[in-house]
């Protein structure tokens, strides 16, 4: 059920990104729409749950703001800035840190992606070989798109995995006050907006930001649901919310 | 009446008394104002100027000229032309200058050899008694311990040597047993175990505010060495390095990484302080962290050999003479008359292997051109010119390469990529490009920042710094022409342009970009 929740994610993720162009139907030839072969499999355009206006199935994904557009994924620096908002450092550093010790400290403690990650990520850094930090700009990413939400999601994995399993702790000790994400048993609407203002810097403000927060919620009901363990479903639910939450495109398009 | 004057009255009062209500900025303004400061920063907006943004206390003009000149923009920037010029790893200053790491055991063998007689080992004793030494780096539970690299294994066969009169496999030479204990010693006074009490604590001039050579001793306040090794290096350590043991050398990591970055740092201090933008191929001035500086004028001294002028103009600058090894401070420093901005950084000059090469990054990166030949230019085989500028089909682009690439006659040709500067008079670098001649990469950086190109190409890296992407064909039919005129009228000062670009309405409300 982990799965309903990313897909969820992914969901608003690429219904966000998506243009508004007009664009070709998908799936070649018209009528019938059947592509044919000596051994042929045949393929149906449907129009499926991310369909939206001008929007079909069968078109390739693309997570790419639009060509000749003003828009960009932020890199690795400057998502660490605002995911320190919710995620805290620990005494090692951030999640990655937690087995493993890297020579450089700044390497643990200014930035949740690992030194390998980084430039999936679209950071640019010279690093240090003799420290074992070896530089990875010989063959520079020419585009971010999949290799960068496939990066940001392993980690905000480490990262949710540990919020969510530390707010939950605090949950069952009556000790709520400094949680960001887990307030109670189930999340409310206003609980996911109190989350996003905080990871955006936007706390204690009246903006009002477009996460369709309801949805979540009903959504976290339903994976929950899907558990006999009432705790896995939880837990998993939180950590689904957080992810999706942390993955929206507002974090990560500017 | 009365009543209602009185209303009236403490109506007015309470509007005047009233804290005014203030607006907030709606989420659309908000991004605009992440998008100015991640554009140019790389990062999202600090919680102070998001504050400022949301309470509509900052302007969007005022944003961006805050955060254009401000030390985020000026690392974020030089990130950028530090990837535009090309470096890919960090320059290795070791492989560049002759830096002495200290003195080793070489020489001494197993102890059978013939050579290893009594005047040979009095001499040896004599010059390996005092003096720095090549560390190795013990990796304890405590905290880093600095020895004798080799001084453990020198131990076992010096023992049997000294007590037992025995070499590898045959008897020590006569006269010489007493010299062996002598070299015993030497060894034993410059190791230690992790478990050894004898040691003392010391802050090397490397890390003198605490351990930072490994993340596990990010605790730790000092490094641990024999009170042998701290005499014979000196206070702090100032005779000795990390040289030897590499994986802990820090200090020279980040050497080199400013040392790689000087050219891009030089560019984005010429923006961030409103210089104009051709300066960037012709100032005599360079960017130095206080880090480099201690490095010149320190272990990295021979590094000035081989400069123009063999030293630089500051070279009493207070950050070569009594700097810190880890002040990261950004200086500006004065390097003589035969500078000219980037072209002649050691970072720019290490990374081209060649005269040619010098010439053709130089065109590329501000020019934003690239040789070509003609479409449909066939090569000759039969046509063995020597002359590149003469054979068919190199002759297109070596025509204009050939003069471009004398201008740096006195730089290293293909094969060496070290930073030496040939002074010899009788060496003629005259070059020749865009119909105008003169000598020196002095020459070269003006000529080629004074072209209508340098302009036009100082832009489109602006919009690709900012855009993450170059101009479209439509962006430079109709954008680029208006930019250039005003990047002129400005006396080329970029930040002014950067800063019209991204408040421009289309960069601020892209399409889709709609909260």
């Amino acid at each position: 059920m982990m799965k309903s929740i990313y897909l969820i994610s992914v969901f608003v993720l690429i219904a966000s990104c998506s243009s508004d162009r007009a664009s070709k139907k998908g799936g070649g030839g018209s009528g019938g729409d059947v592509t044919k072969s000596d051994n042929p499999v045949i393929l149906q355009p449907v129009q499926g749950d991310d369909a939206k206006k001008d929007d079909v199935d069968g078109q390739p994904i693309s997570l790419l703001p639009e060509a000749g557009s003003h828009m960009r994924l932020m890199d690795a620096r400057g998502l660490t800035v605002f995911y320190q908002n919710v995620f805290a450092k620990k005494k090692f550093g951030f999640m990655h840190c937690e087995r493993n010790k890297p020579m450089v400290p700044a390497d643990c403690t200014d930035s949740i992606f690992t030194r390998d990650e980084r430039p999936a990520m679209g950071s640019f850094d010279l690093g240090t070989p003799r420290m074992n930090r070896s530089p990875s700009n010989v063959n520079p990413a020419a585009n971010l798109t999949l290799n960068y939400t496939r990066t940001l999601r392993s980690a905000l994995s480490r990262e949710c995995n540990s919020l969510v399993d530390g707010e939950l702790a605090n949950l069952k000790a009556n000790n709520i006050a400094a949680n960001v994400l887990v307030k109670a048993d189930k999340p409310s609407a206003a609980d996911l907006d109190g989350f996003m203002k905080k990871l955006l810097g936007l706390s204690g403000t009246a903006v009002v930001l477009p996460i369709e927060a309801a949805g979540y919620v009903a959504d976290f009901e339903k994976v929950k649901a899907a558990y006999k363990d009432g705790n896995a479903g939880t837990r998993n639910g939180f950590v689904g919310l957080c992810m999706a939450l942390s993955m929206d495109p507002l974090v990560f398009i500017y | 009446m009365m009543t209602k004057v009185l209303t009236g009255l403490l109506l007015s009062y309470l509007l005047l008394a009233a804290p005014p209500l203030r607006a907030e900025a709606d989420l659309a303004k908000i991004r605009q104002a992440e998008k100015i400061s991640i554009s140019l920063t790389g990062r999202p907006l600090s919680a102070e100027l998001r504050s400022k943004v949301i309470k509509e206390e900052i302007t969007l003009d005022a944003l961006a000229d805050q955060l254009s000149s401000g030390p985020e923009f000026i690392e974020h920037f030089a990130q950028y032309w530090t990837r535009v010029l090309g470096m890919q790893s960090p320059i290795d200053m070791y492989a560049h200058v002759g830096i002495n790491t200290g003195m080793n055991w070489g020489g001494i063998g197993n102890g059978d050899e013939d050579r290893l007689n009594a005047d040979y080992l009095t001499k040896y004793v004599e010059s390996h008694k005092t003096g720095p030494v090549e560390f190795a780096v013990a990796e304890c539970p405590d905290g880093p311990l600095l020895i004798w690299a080799g001084s453990n294994n020198q131990i076992a066969a010096f023992t049997k040597a000294a007590n037992d009169g025995m070499g590898y496999t045959k008897p020590i030479q006569a006269n010489t047993q007493a010299l062996w204990a002598q070299l015993l010693q030497i060894a034993k006074e410059t190791h230690a175990t992790c478990e050894d009490t004898s040691t003392v604590q010391v802050k090397p001039w490397w890390d003198p505010e605490k351990v930072t050579v490994h993340s596990r001793y990010d605790s730790t306040a000092s490094y641990r060495t024999t009170p042998k090794l701290l005499e014979r290096c000196g206070p702090a350590m100032i005779k000795c390095n990390l040289g030897n043991d590499r994986r802990f050398d820090r200090f020279m990591d980040e050497v080199d990484l400013d040392v790689s970055m000087e050219p891009a740092y030089l560019i984005s201090h010429i923006v961030a302080e409103n210089k104009p933008f051709s300066s960037i191929l012709t100032t005599q001035e360079t960017i130095m962290t206080g880090r480099y500086g201690y490095f010149l004028g320190n272990i990295g001294k021979d590094a000035l050999k081989t400069y123009p002028d063999q030293s630089i103009q500051d070279i009493g600058h207070q950050i070569i003479t009594s700097g810190s090894a880890v002040d990261a401070k950004h200086y500006w420093i004065k390097r003589g008359g035969l500078h000219a901005g980037i072209l002649t950084t050691p970072a720019f000059q290490i990374l081209t292997n060649g005269r040619r090469a010098k010439a053709n990054r130089a065109f590329e990166t501000f020019l934003c051109k690239k040789f070509t030949v003609p479409e449909g230019a066939q090569a000759d085989p039969s046509d063995a010119n020597p002359d590149l500028t003469k054979r068919t089909y190199c002759a297109y682009c070596h025509r204009t390469l050939e003069p471009m690439a004398a201008f740096f006659n006195k730089w290293p040709d293909v094969g060496t990529t070290k930073y030496i500067y040939n002074g010899n008079k009788t060496v003629n670098d005259t070059g020749r490009f865009n119909g105008l001649q003169g000598a020196g990469a002095v020459a070269f950086g003006k000529i080629l920042s004074e072209t209508d190109g340098f302009d036009e190409c100082s832009i489109k890296r602006a919009f690709e710094f900012l855009n993450g992407r170059k101009m479209s064909f439509y962006e430079s039919e109709n954008r680029l022409e208006p930019l250039v005129t005003a990047f002129r009228a400005s006396e080329k000062n970029l930040r002014l342009t950067i800063k019209a670009m991204v408040l421009a309405p289309e960069f601020l409300s892209p399409k889709g970009a709609t909260p």
